[in-house]
């Protein structure tokens, strides 16, 4: 009888799905729910799990936005892990020398103004782009930053538009217009000495040197078109530098961080 | 009679309500506060190099307390946490612990000084919650996004930087690595790079 009634049990528990009694039991059950919704949001990263969700802090209309393939897409990955490994010698033994250097003889105001001054510039083509994805307050936002940054703000040199509120919105370019109007990211570039991105963000990124909306204005040279971008990308090289620094010491393997990193939050400010 | 029960509901509910006073935001401020008071407090003015351990020792104190790093091995390792053995399991939490300390306690001892954060808001779902602050670098907020589980009291599982998921981000590099290589690699490779990590901590930082 006995025996009878325990093989009855066994014949119970083989039945049961393996998962219930295997390594999850470690864990409590509302820590078993944290994995189940990571685990979901890792594998499908176009659901929103975030509790502060976008109507609390983002931004308008949240929901657009195409299915985000689970892996990032990297078929060119030999290829991309050489250059990664080219471009990580370039930043050590060129661009970091050279932004220790720069932000020793630039004082740090300066470097600030630089740095406000471009991004100003900057505000038509992402006014442009507010408006080809149909944010049309996100477009207003980026208008009055402009017009009170270049009047107020000495052509941009100070930000005055900083603590305005309503006046901060995120910043948007051509490659994020693309992902919103649902072109998938392709495969994933390395870039020499540009670093992480992907086809969509590299054709935005040649196609914004074509359709910047402030040439109309004013149209630089060609000479001045290289010291403009020359005096750019030295300016902003110390931020960089000191990001991937970050990067390459946190990370286990920093070509995988850095892919994933750049996906990550290209993906959150498509979604923006 | 009916005062009694009044009171006796009364002092129930003051009870409860003060066993729950701690709340996500609490669990974030009190840390985050505690580790700027260090940063600044006068006796690390000039961090010698031991007193600059000294002072990391103190912030990894708090921090290992407000983290749940058992969680956090289990979301960043994935799916293959069953392959691991117990044993590796917890030789894997502590070697993680010990990279995220080494790693982001120095960048907090580097820069951290004089940077202004802002307690923005939090949000509670069941045993689940969300931290939002906001860090002010070079003059920019940076929006922090810290996501905690509640086990008496809330402890963090997952920081968001600029809406990028750290623990994500660790995720995708474990999986790669665990594609092709054993569990018992892996522990050996993170133990390798906490030991550069570790040399690197102790010799002199050059100032600049």
């Amino acid at each position: 009888m006995q025996i009878r009634f325990l093989c009855l049990i066994f014949c119970f528990l083989s039945i049961l799905p393996a998962d219930l009694y295997s390594d999850e039991t470690s864990f409590s059950q509302s820590e078993q729910e944290v994995i189940k919704d990571f685990e979901s949001d890792y594998n499908d990263s176009s659901s929103d799990d975030d509790l502060l969700s976008d109507d609390l802090f983002g931004d308008e209309e949240s929901s657009a936005t195409s299915k985000e393939i689970k892996k990032v897409y990297d078929p060119l990955e030999p290829v991309n892990r050489a250059v990664f490994i080219f471009n990580d010698k370039i930043y050590f033994y060129i661009f970091t020398p050279v932004s220790n250097t720069y932000t020793k003889i630039t004082p740090k105001f300066a470097r600030t103004g630089i740095s406000n001054f471009f991004s100003n510039i900057g505000s038509p083509l992402r006014i442009a782009n507010n408006l080809l994805q149909g944010k049309i307050k996100t477009a207003g936002a980026e208008t009055g930053r402009f017009f009170v940054n270049t009047f107020l703000g000495f052509l941009g040199f100070i930000d005055s538009a900083q603590t305005i509120d309503g006046l901060n919105p995120p910043e948007e370019d051509l490659g994020q217009t693309f992902g919103r109007w649902g072109i998938g990211a392709g495969p994933y570039i390395v870039i020499p000495f540009i670093g992480p991105s992907n086809l969509r963000d590299a054709a935005g990124m040649a196609g914004e040197i074509y359709l910047d909306p402030a040439d109309l204005i004013y149209e630089p040279s060609n000479n001045e078109q290289y010291i403009l971008t020359g005096i750019k990308t030295l300016n902003a090289l110390p931020a960089q530098m000191e990001m991937y620094k970050t990067l390459k010491e946190s990370a286990f393997d920093p070509y995988s961080s850095a892919k994933d990193a750049y996906n990550q939050i290209r993906n959150k400010k498509i979604k923006e | 009679m009916i005062k009694k029960i009044l009171l006796s509901v009364l002092i129930i509910i003051t009870v409860q309500s003060d066993c729950f006073a701690s709340s996500p935001m609490d669990a974030i401020k009190k840390p985050t506060n505690k580790i700027i008071d260090i940063l600044q407090a006068e006796k690390y003015k000039n961090l010698t190099p031991e007193l600059r351990e000294e002072q990391w020792e103190e912030i990894w104190n708090i921090v290992k307390d407000s983290f749940d790093f058992k969680i956090i091995s289990r979301l960043a390792v994935g799916k293959y946490w069953s392959s691991f053995s117990d044993e590796q399991q917890d030789k894997f939490q502590t070697l993680f612990a010990e990279l995220l300390a080494n790693t982001y306690i120095n960048k907090v001892q580097e820069n951290f000084k004089n940077q202004k954060v802002i307690f923005k808001d939090d949000k509670i779902s069941g045993d689940k919650a969300e931290v939002l602050i906001n860090i002010a670098i070079e003059d920019k907020p940076v929006p922090v996004i810290y996501r905690l589980i509640n086990k008496n009291s809330w402890l963090i599982y997952d920081v968001k930087i600029e809406g990028m998921s750290m623990v994500r981000n660790y995720r995708s590099q474990f999986d790669e690595y665990l594609f092709k290589n054993s569990p018992k690699d892996l522990i050996k490779a993170l133990d390798s790079k906490i030991e550069k990590l570790r040399i690197e901590r102790k010799k002199p930082v050059d100032a600049n």
